[in-house]
């Protein structure tokens, strides 16, 4: 059964993330956060903004991000006063071309994602025991199987603060405290992610074709593979 | 000073390091390029002025030799691109991978081992697509072709430099006229080769499309007065005069009275595109010294037979 989402209760969710961090804290774990800038990850990044601004956040940055979710880095960093530290792929450009010359993103998506996000993730992974991840079970039956806690892998425990949120909340926090959005929404983007497989919304299709549009490839693997093996169920 | 020089080998890049050697106030021309164009006109004489040169052969998408070769620059101009006459449609990745990742590998290898160097972006009057309204920087790109609109995706990259540093994006109509590293494919060039060794040049469309066009010589002297001149950051138009073929079958004309042209698809309008000299490139951008009769005369001197 896909999980009960929550009715907009902004100060709970606050209250826990908060409870939760300086339990971790006072146990002496280390905690790192991530965000791909989305929109919708901006309220999880003010409430971590308010609970411990030192704790960093890690981004990847694929090399074939937007320029302006680049800016809207440098916007939320300036507003939110947050470490932002980009992991950039060890693999150049140079070297992820077929025998045609063409990049990988137009002939192995999956290998894409895994060598300019996976890979660049993991090594951070190993470094400390708390990842910090604003995933919603709403985004995706990957998604909607896991748990608030569960393991990454590389000995790091997986901790979802916004697991129970929706669009609808996001929405809702987002105009109570004036945050600022992507500035891509404005021009009909919905989920955005590197800019080659990242499309406008259409009218008539549902958010999911804003990204790898045509491919079964929900993911980028981010959610899938660093996840330890036997702890997901995708419901059916 | 330190200046690197993307495309350093190509058409206009060979010019410029040509230029640039002669200026001793300039301690290190890097000269990065992956001839993939197949030009090697920069490496043959006449010889260079006393400024050392190096060479290096790389690709802008290998993200970790262009930051140890970026490293410390004080200028870098990036002229590497997969380049097209505008309003091509060839090819439409290859442009995109180019012109547009290879130059966000350049802004992330900039920000990070040149924080000190002042950067100049060749992009192209391609990014305003066609219309019959004259166009210029302040008004939103439209571009009608994968290069423009990758030209004009690169652009952006390099915009977010200028938050912190000097940037300057000159967008250059078709360049034209002699050089080390000649292309045959722009369109004056083209018909110029055509005109003296073949008797007939042969064009498409219609013939009367205007394209903006700039000389080499305008393209050297603007780049070289960003050496060493006041910082300048923004979007410009590097551009001389707007033509159509038929205005320049009649400067050939002159030159070759009994040139014959032949119409490839006469019955097809192609678009059209003008753009003005970009006034606040005044003191920079040299003033046109000849016309078009003279400088094709100029380039025509410079034949073998
Ligand atoms: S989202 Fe697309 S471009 Fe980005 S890493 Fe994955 S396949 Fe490559």
């Amino acid at each position: 059964m896909p999980r009960a989402l929550a009715t907009f209760a902004p100060m709970p969710t606050f209250d826990a993330f908060r409870d939760r961090v300086q339990a971790f804290q006072a146990e002496g774990k280390t905690l790192f956060a991530s965000t791909s800038f989305q929109g919708h990850s901006v309220p999880m990044l003010h409430m971590l903004s308010r609970i411990d601004a030192h704790i960093p956040v890690y981004y990847v940055d694929t090399g074939y991000l937007f320029p302006e979710t680049l800016r809207f880095r440098d916007v939320l960093k300036e507003r939110l006063g947050l470490r932002f530290i980009g992991l950039r792929p060890a693999v150049p450009k140079s070297q992820q071309r077929d025998a045609s010359g063409a990049l990988m993103y137009t002939w192995d998506p999956d290998r894409c994602c895994h060598l300019n996000k996976v890979q660049p993730l993991e090594r951070v992974l190993a470094e400390y025991d708390v990842w910090i991840n604003g995933v919603r079970a709403d985004q995706s039956a990957a998604r909607r199987a896991m748990q608030v806690e569960q393991p990454a892998g590389f000995g790091c425990l997986r901790y979802h603060p916004m697991l129970d949120w929706n669009a609808r909340m996001v929405f809702e926090y987002r105009k109570a405290h004036d945050l600022p959005e992507h500035p891509l929404e404005a021009e009909g983007y919905g989920s955005i992610g590197c800019e080659p497989c990242t499309r406008k919304l259409m009218d008539g299709y549902d958010e999911r074709t804003s990204r790898w549009f045509g491919l079964n490839k929900t993911e980028c693997g981010l959610n899938t593979e660093l996840v330890k093996e036997g702890t997901t169920q995708v419901d059916q | 000073m330190k200046i690197a020089i993307t495309g350093g080998a190509g058409y206009i890049g060979a010019e410029l390091v040509a230029a640039l050697s002669t200026d001793e106030r300039i301690t290190e021309l890097v000269v990065y390029d992956d001839l993939s164009r197949g030009h090697h006109g920069l490496f043959m004489g006449p010889r260079m002025g006393r400024v050392p040169v190096r060479f290096v052969q790389g690709d802008i998408l290998d993200s970790r030799k262009l930051r140890k070769e970026l490293a410390g620059m004080d200028r870098v101009f990036h002229l590497a691109a997969k380049v097209t006459t505008p309003f091509a449609d060839a090819g439409h990745h290859h442009f995109e991978q180019v012109n547009h990742w290879g130059t966000a590998e350049m802004v992330y290898a900039i920000e990070d081992v040149a924080p000190d160097a002042c950067v100049v972006y060749l992009s192209s009057t391609a990014v305003y697509g066609s219309g019959e309204a004259a166009a210029n920087s302040g008004v939103r790109p439209a571009p009608r072709s994968a290069y423009g609109h990758s030209k004009w995706r690169g652009e952006t990259h390099m915009e977010r430099l200028m938050d912190d540093r000097s940037v300057t994006i000159l967008r250059l109509g078709n360049v034209y006229g002699a050089g080390r590293s000649v292309r045959f494919d722009a369109v004056i060039n083209r018909f110029l080769f055509e005109a003296h060794h073949k008797g007939r040049i042969s064009i498409s469309g219609s013939g009367l499309q205007q394209r903006p066009f700039i000389h080499i010589d305008g393209v050297i002297g603007t780049l070289g007065a960003l050496v060493h001149g006041t910082p300048l950051s923004g979007i410009f138009d590097l551009v001389d005069h707007d033509l159509s073929v038929l205005d320049l079958v009649e400067a050939l004309r002159t030159l070759y009275p009994k040139l014959e042209f032949l119409f490839v698809d006469q019955h097809l309008e192609l678009l059209s595109l003008k753009v003005p000299r970009d006034a606040r490139l005044q003191g920079i951008q040299p003033e046109r010294k000849a016309d078009l009769v003279q400088e094709l005369e100029a380039m025509q001197g410079r034949f073998a037979w």
